[in-house]
């Protein structure tokens, strides 16, 4: 590749994030054991979130916390959709991408009306996943606790079921991939630039004539339609979703731990922190035991806290700072 | 009519325990614009920490309430000087991140302690009752709500007309001001804090008679219902957070009534919504005094 295009720091973390899926795939064609599988899938789902994240939750500077809301409300609809109506899984994908985008466009419209703190923002975000977990809990047509279940009984393409996991694990990291590019799209649009500016100096940005919250506006709309679109996959590759599984707060916390380790306002950071922190989380949990997780508990609670001390702007701000030496760039 | 007036009387006394919680959450705010969410952790253990003491030396939580509130006290102070402080200049949601760790770290200390499963503390009076103006309130809450009462009227007080009181709410109008007034914002900052979690802990001690505990209770059932107290009280508000944890109170056993008790945390949650509709900078309009 040019020396040129590598140069620019958003064109080196898309080439650079996408030899990563690509050497994925490839590794995964070889996983021996389904248990490895398992976790590579849910790694590159974790990634795709987190990377979907920084849309929102890094590049505007939102304190959208509570982003699980998304995840789940496509989780759920495709479990449903698909279960009580029969929607081919493949169109489920863009109908919960749409729903979820309809959602965070509602909460931002009822948010950034008034210019609302951050804290509130980020508050409200947190309590709005729990909402819609207690309406689900109580929804009788969803299954309430129990939740929906899929069946598979053989390798269907066009159902998106396989008994296999590998599949799984190569439409994961497309839609990681495409994850990825939309991101990067976003950085190096004017968007990416309004959304610099609002999130440096919202009022300056206002001054220069951006309405700052029609800008954050449409990234809570973006970020939150991927997370939605990736829900709908995670129901058809868990086969199975409950309310309180999908929208679990633990959960939500895990899914942005790696952009905030990684780099909120980086691609390589959410993508590699993901892919190294959930295989990390799910590899202790299973040394550690599973029903009584208190260890677990107590050393992942360490480990977010101190990382997060550490590295207050993540691993991929030596990255660039790097890549800035190693390119000349100023 | 009656069932309405003893709904309402539970909501009331809840409502007292939950401007308990919410006030120390609202002070944290207020001085150092951190959201702990770790606050009700702390709830948690003051919870268990009432029945270790009650199951190993007998000693009645009315008692141990004492230590178990410098105990909290104590350990908030440690978790602020340790990992809060220093994030203090960090972005906003590494702090948030940050009290979400401790209080998974804090969650699983507890659980390591007293396993995952529900444990009570069975006094002798546990289920007493008695009857005032035709509704029947047990004993144990109405102590805790007149406890609670008192206590944040108390620390009003405290903060309206100690020296440290007063650094206090002067930190939290201006911390550059109050700096240059002398005051020791991080010292300030450190007594917060550890008052502001000490109270949780408080709160847990007097409740832990009334109510199952197990390590994520705090969690499940009072941390969002304290975020909505907060914030209908205007984030930082003292006064606000004692307010509005009356009204939350009883709208959840109002709304507990009507809805039945599945929906009971439907209530606090949808009146978040509706008073970031109506009041989005809360009952007092953004001020903080």
């Amino acid at each position: 590749m040019p020396r040129r295009f590598l140069s620019d720091w958003r064109n080196w973390q898309l080439a650079v994030a996408m030899a990563f899926v690509v050497a994925a795939g490839a590794a995964g064609a070889f996983a021996g054991s389904d248990y490895f599988l398992q976790i590579m899938v849910l790694a590159a789902i974790y990634a795709a979130v987190g990377t979907a994240w920084t849309i929102s939750g890094g590049l505007s500077g939102l304190l959208l916390l509570g982003y699980i809301s998304f995840f789940g409300l496509g989780a759920y609809v495709d479990g449903l959709l698909y279960t009580k109506f029969g929607v081919n899984p493949w169109l489920c994908m863009p109908i919960a991408f749409a729903a979820a985008g309809l959602l965070a466009w509602l909460i931002a419209l009822l948010t950034l009306r008034f210019g609302l703190s951050e804290d509130y923002f980020a508050m409200f975000t947190v309590a709005l996943s729990q909402v819609l977990k207690y309406i689900l809990l109580n929804w009788e047509f969803a299954g309430r606790a129990t939740g929906v279940y899929l069946t598979v009984v053989k390798d269907d393409f066009a159902t998106l079921s396989f008994v296999d996991r590998r599949p799984y694990l190569y439409i994961a990291l497309a839609l990681l991939a495409i994850v990825i590019l939309v991101t990067w799209a976003v950085q190096r649009s004017r968007l990416g630039y309004y959304l610099a500016a609002v999130r440096e100096n919202d009022q300056a940005a206002e001054a220069l004539g951006i309405d700052s919250a029609k800008v954050k506006t449409k990234a809570i709309v973006l970020s939150g339609a991927l997370a939605g679109m990736i829900g709908a996959f995670y129901t058809q590759f868990a086969t199975f979703i409950d309310p309180k599984q999908v929208f679990s707060l633990a959960t939500n916390f895990e899914m942005l731990l790696g952009p905030v380790l990684g780099g909120r306002l980086s691609i390589v950071g959410p993508v590699f922190g993901a892919s190294f922190l959930k295989p990390l989380q799910d590899l202790l949990r299973g040394w550690l035991g599973g029903e009584a997780d208190a260890l677990y508990l107590v050393l992942y609670g360490a480990v977010l806290t101190v990382g997060i001390l550490v590295l207050p702007k993540g691993v991929a701000a030596y990255v660039e700072a790097w890549h800035r030496r190693r390119y000349g760039n100023p | 009519m009656e069932v309405i007036l003893q709904s309402l009387a539970l909501g009331l006394l809840q409502g007292g325990v939950y401007a308990l919680v919410a006030c120390g959450l609202t002070l944290i705010y207020g001085v150092m614009k951190v959201v702990n969410f770790a606050h009700a952790e702390f709830l948690t253990l003051g919870m268990y920490l009432a029945i270790a003491a009650w199951q190993l030396a007998g000693v009645s939580p009315y008692v141990s309430v004492v230590f178990i509130f410098a105990l909290a006290c104590a350990l908030g102070a440690a978790a602020q000087a340790l990992v809060i402080r220093p994030a203090l200049k960090h972005p906003q949601i590494n702090q948030m991140l940050i009290t979400i760790g401790v209080s998974t770290m804090l969650i699983g200390a507890m659980q390591l302690a007293w396993g995952p499963n529900n444990r009570v503390l069975n006094l002798a009076w546990s289920g007493a009752t008695f009857e005032l103006g035709g509704v029947r309130l047990s004993y144990v809450r109405a102590i805790a709500f007149l406890a609670a009462v008192l206590i944040a009227a108390g620390f009003w007080l405290f903060l309206k007309h100690t020296r440290t009181g007063m650094a206090m709410r002067a930190a939290s109008q201006n911390p550059v001001a109050a700096r240059l007034m002398g005051v020791s914002v991080q010292r300030v900052n450190l007594i917060t804090f550890g008052v502001g979690t000490g109270l949780a802990g408080l709160a847990g001690a007097l409740i832990a008679p009334a109510f199952f505990v197990n390590p994520t209770f705090g969690t499940d059932y009072f941390i969002l219902a304290a975020f909505v107290i907060v914030v209908l009280g205007t984030m930082g508000n003292f006064v606000g957070a004692l307010l509005g944890g009356l009204i939350i109170g009883v709208a959840e056993g109002l709304g507990g009534l009507l809805l039945g008790p599945a929906l009971r945390q439907m209530v606090s949650l949808a009146l978040f919504v509706v008073v970031l509709l109506v009041l989005p900078r809360g009952l007092f309009r953004g001020k903080v005094t």
